[in-house]
């Protein structure tokens, strides 16, 4: 056989027949082990690092000398160092090892060459490090959420496509005939977010198209890759560990195969709302709009599916850290999905755009959401991974209410401030507007503040998982693993 | 004017290539029967190791109070159970 | 699924049986398996619906919406046209008329808002200590010429305004390196605009004086100071 034909026959991820099933679960945990481990390593390094520079860009908000004679600390530079390192370092780690784990639970299959798989990891982080480091030495493009040079573009896309493509192999050899909602999301999501990154960079930073269109490119991007990339993700994992660690299936199975395919057609069409009072074709943004208020189709029947599993079973939730978290996180979903679609809305958005509201409302999908529910999965998977508990209840429940806790009152302040904010703006008297804007960023200051209140609850919580995640991967107090059914027994007792 | 009609087209063509891919999808997906039976399919998340009916996480250290505590509350009909 | 327990044998893993895990043993103790077994009987004894449907209430609210989206598309559409950007826009209506005319209070308000009041403030009254004010000042309603060089190179180093002293560096509009590089048309509607707002009663700078200006300091890059400017044009 040619090394191509047997390469191509070593990645079918297959297990062996005959084999029992547990042992064939435990093997697929072993396989996953290594690579999924190292995302997460990733994800918990970049988290903490997006954390640092969101506190420095919030709190010279409201006190702008802070750190103003540092070129490479200045707002500009910190507040898109934070959005690409949590967005791109770790939003993405996250989704990768979160994801393919999933993945191959679901397929019952597992990755064959996890060289490859880890040698990708690696360069996305290099990539990312390098888009990060561009945009604090003052490299960084104009486009909001492409902000990294693009130099690192080509890097960061191969890298995605050594990754994802695992998941795709995977979905391929599936041991079971029938898809599960959240493999569907996954494997959606594997596909849309290479899709849109690849036809923004090109037609924004590449080969660049001319005019508003850039524009509606740019917010076609930004806008699915939080809802045809983080949210299917985040959605995969509450389908799968929601029911999972409640030990029932979803309630309502139908409606949720219905949330999938309304995400799959329409959404795609939402993030021109972005653009409403733009100079576009304006029948464009009609469609937008329309197409963001549909959205409120999938958040319904999301909301009913996880609220009737769910429902009757608090205490169950509340005894578990991973569903703390994830329902934490669905909740969100519902709340910021509903809140979106009224932001399109003409008349809301008069006041919303531009404003404090517009920030709040990406932390309440990207955090209360997205980012609540991979420490939920986090919390599920890493035990059964390294085959050992959690070392300390305490820092997780440290985790859970300094961010539950924090992100509560930056959401509040932000979307109160926000409005405020957009009120001030649009007050006339006479065709002219009221308030200047010193008068304006005046009224901010006490909003600022509160969120940088916030934040450092947040930095608390993440600084308690960092603790309690390397402690974990150190060996912990591995006795505690005794108790409960959250391991996998390992037939050959074999550890990381 | 010419050059945006162009790009338009393009942004059209693009869109069109997105929904088509996902009617594909769906097509695919009512071939192979993957819209019946759907209340098997809700239950291919459990296992042998974790089988339905069974609360597989706890905070740890707490796993045996949780236990007792969720065992009492089991005598309780359950409202929503559903199949 | 075969892994789903659909009989009336028990779950098929007892304590004994994972015997390569004794640590785990906790968790399977007899009570659990009892619950466990408990549950699954439990639940079977509830009705079986099968495949179940859209709650009605869901159907009422997706068909209102679709609705709704349809009545909203045909009336904020524009009919479709590429060139047809305020949703208001009705066809026969609006749109069509010819270009508005040309107005440099109107321009000018807009360049002030848009450029000059982060710091002269909107009312014209700038901000104590940091900014002059431009209501009343005889750097405004005075000489014309002297204005639009300010205009043009901007203005550094002290200088007084009104009995205050202010030393602040005000920004180039004119096509120095660094300046914004503003049409005659646009220094023409500003100047008349700030002449001309909060009480200021001065005649408008006409787009010819300002290209005369702009002409004779062609060779000059640097910003002016307040002296420099003085001696050109003494204050009146
Ligand atoms: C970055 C802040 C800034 C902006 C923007 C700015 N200025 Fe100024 N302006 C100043 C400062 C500072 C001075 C005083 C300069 C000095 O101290 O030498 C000044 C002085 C002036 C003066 C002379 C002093 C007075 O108060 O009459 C005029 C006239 C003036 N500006 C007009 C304008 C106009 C018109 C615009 C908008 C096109 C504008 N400025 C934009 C900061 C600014």
């Amino acid at each position: 056989m040619s090394p191509l034909i047997s390469f191509f026959t070593s990645i079918d991820p297959r297990q062996k027949t005959g084999v029992p099933l547990k042992v064939q679960l435990s093997e697929i945990d072993r396989q996953m082990r290594v690579p999924v481990i190292m995302f997460l390593c990733f994800a918990v390094l970049w988290l903490q690092i997006g954390t640092f520079f969101a506190m420095v860009s919030s709190i010279k908000l409201h006190n702008p000398e802070f750190l103003g004679d540092l070129s490479w600390l200045t707002f500009g530079r910190t507040r898109s160092a934070h959005l690409n390192s949590v967005a791109y370092g770790w939003a993405n780690n996250a989704v990768f090892g979160v994801g393919l784990w999933i993945m191959a639970r679901l397929c019952k299959v597992t990755v064959r060459h996890a060289g490859i798989l880890i040698t990708a990891g690696i360069f996305w982080n290099i990539g990312v490090a390098a888009g990060v480091f561009g945009i604090l030495s003052g490299g960084m493009t104009s486009i909001e959420w492409l902000e990294m040079p693009m130099q690192v573009a080509p890097l960061l896309a191969l890298s995605y496509a050594m990754i994802g493509v695992w998941g795709v192999i995977m979905f391929r050899y599936r041991a079971l005939g029938h898809v599960y909602v959240s493999q569907w999301y996954i494997l959606g999501g594997l596909f849309w977010f290479p899709w849109i990154y690849m036809i923004a960079q090109v037609m924004i930073l590449w080969v660049p198209a001319r005019g508003t269109v850039q524009a509606i490119t740019n917010w076609w991007f930004a806008h699915n890759v939080l809802g045809l990339w983080y949210t299917p993700m985040g959605l995969a994992a509450i389908y799968y560990f929601l029911p999972k660690v409640l030990g029932r299936p979803i309630h309502s199975y139908y409606l949720s195969v219905l949330g999938f395919w309304s995400l799959a057609l329409f959404y795609n069409w939402a993030g021109v709302h972005h653009l409403i009072g733009g100079p576009i074709p304006v029948w464009l943004i009609s469609a937008g709009i329309v197409a963001s208020v549909m959205m409120v189709i999938p958040a319904i029947v999301t909301a009913i599916n996880h609220h009737m599993t769910a429902v009757g079973n608090a205490r169950a939730v509340w005894c578990s850290p991973t569903l703390r978290f994830i329902v934490f996180g669905a909740m969100s979903y519902t709340f910021a999905s509903l809140f979106g679609s009224a932001m399109a809305l003409r008349d809301i958005n008069v006041v919303t755009h531009f404003s404090q509201f517009t920030v709040g409302h990406a932390h309440h999908g990207a955090y209360a959401f997205f980012t609540m529910v991979m420490f939920g999965s986090v919390y599920f998977m890493v035990p059964r991974l390294l085959k050992r508990e959690w070392p300390s209840a305490a820092l997780i429940k440290v985790h859970f209410w300094g961010t539950a806790i924090g992100i509560g009152i930056m959401l509040f302040a932000l979307h109160i401030g926000g409005w405020i904010q957009g009120e001030m703006w649009n007050e006339l008297k006479d065709g002219a507007p009221v308030y200047s804007n010193l008068d304006v960023s005046q009224a901010l200051v006490k909003w600022f503040l509160s969120r940088s209140f916030a934040g450092i609850l947040l930095t608390i919580g993440h600084v308690a998982f960092l603790v309690n995640f390397v402690w974990m991967l150190a060996g912990g107090k591995s006795t505690r693993y005794k108790e409960g059914p959250t391991l996998i027994g390992d037939k050959e007792g074999s550890t990381l | 004017m010419e050059s945006w009609d162009g790009y338009l087209i393009f942004i059209a063509a693009m869109g069109a290539m997105f929904f088509t891919s996902a009617v594909l999808v769906l097509v695919w997906a009512l071939k192979h029967k993957q819209f019946s039976k759907l209340n098997q399919g809700a239950r291919v998340i459990f296992d042998e190791e974790e089988p339905e009916g069974v609360h597989t996480d706890y905070f740890p250290g707490e796993a045996a109070k949780a236990r007792e505590m969720l065992a009492k509350e089991e005598h309780k009909p359950l409202k929503h159970a559903t199949r | 699924m075969s892994d789903h327990p659909n009989s009336d044998h028990k779950p098929d893993r007892l304590p004994n049986e994972r015997g390569f895990d004794p640590h785990e043993e906790a968790a399977y103790a007899d009570d659990t398996l009892h619950r466990v077994h408990q549950q699954l009987q439990r639940e079977k004894e509830e009705p079986t619906e099968g495949f179940s449907p859209i709650p009605i209430f869901l159907l009422f609210l997706f068909g209102g919406l679709v609705f709704w989206a349809g009545i909203y598309m045909a009336n904020n559409s524009g009919e479709f046209r590429p060139d047809i950007y305020n949703p208001e826009w009705k066809p026969g209506g609006g749109g069509n008329e010819t270009a508005a005319a040309w107005d440099p209070i109107k321009r000018g308000d807009r360049l002030f808002r848009n450029n000059c009041a982060a710091c002269h403030q909107a009312d014209g009254n700038g901000v104590p200590g940091s900014f002059p004010p431009l209501a009343s000042s005889p750097w405004v309603v005075g000489d014309e010429a002297r204005l639009v060089k300010i205009l043009l190179r901007g203005l550094q180093g002290p200088i007084e305004v009104m009995g205050t002293t202010y030393n602040g560096a005000m920004p180039s509009y004119g096509d120095n390196s660094g300046g914004a590089g503003w049409s005659d048309r646009d220094i023409h509607a500003i100047a008349t605009y700030i002449r001309q707002s909060w009480g200021n009663g001065a005649p408008p700078v006409s787009e010819e004086t300002v290209a005369a200006v702009r002409a004779e300091i062609a060779d000059r890059d640097k910003a002016w100071t307040a002296p420099e400017l003085l001696e050109m044009h003494p204050m009146e």
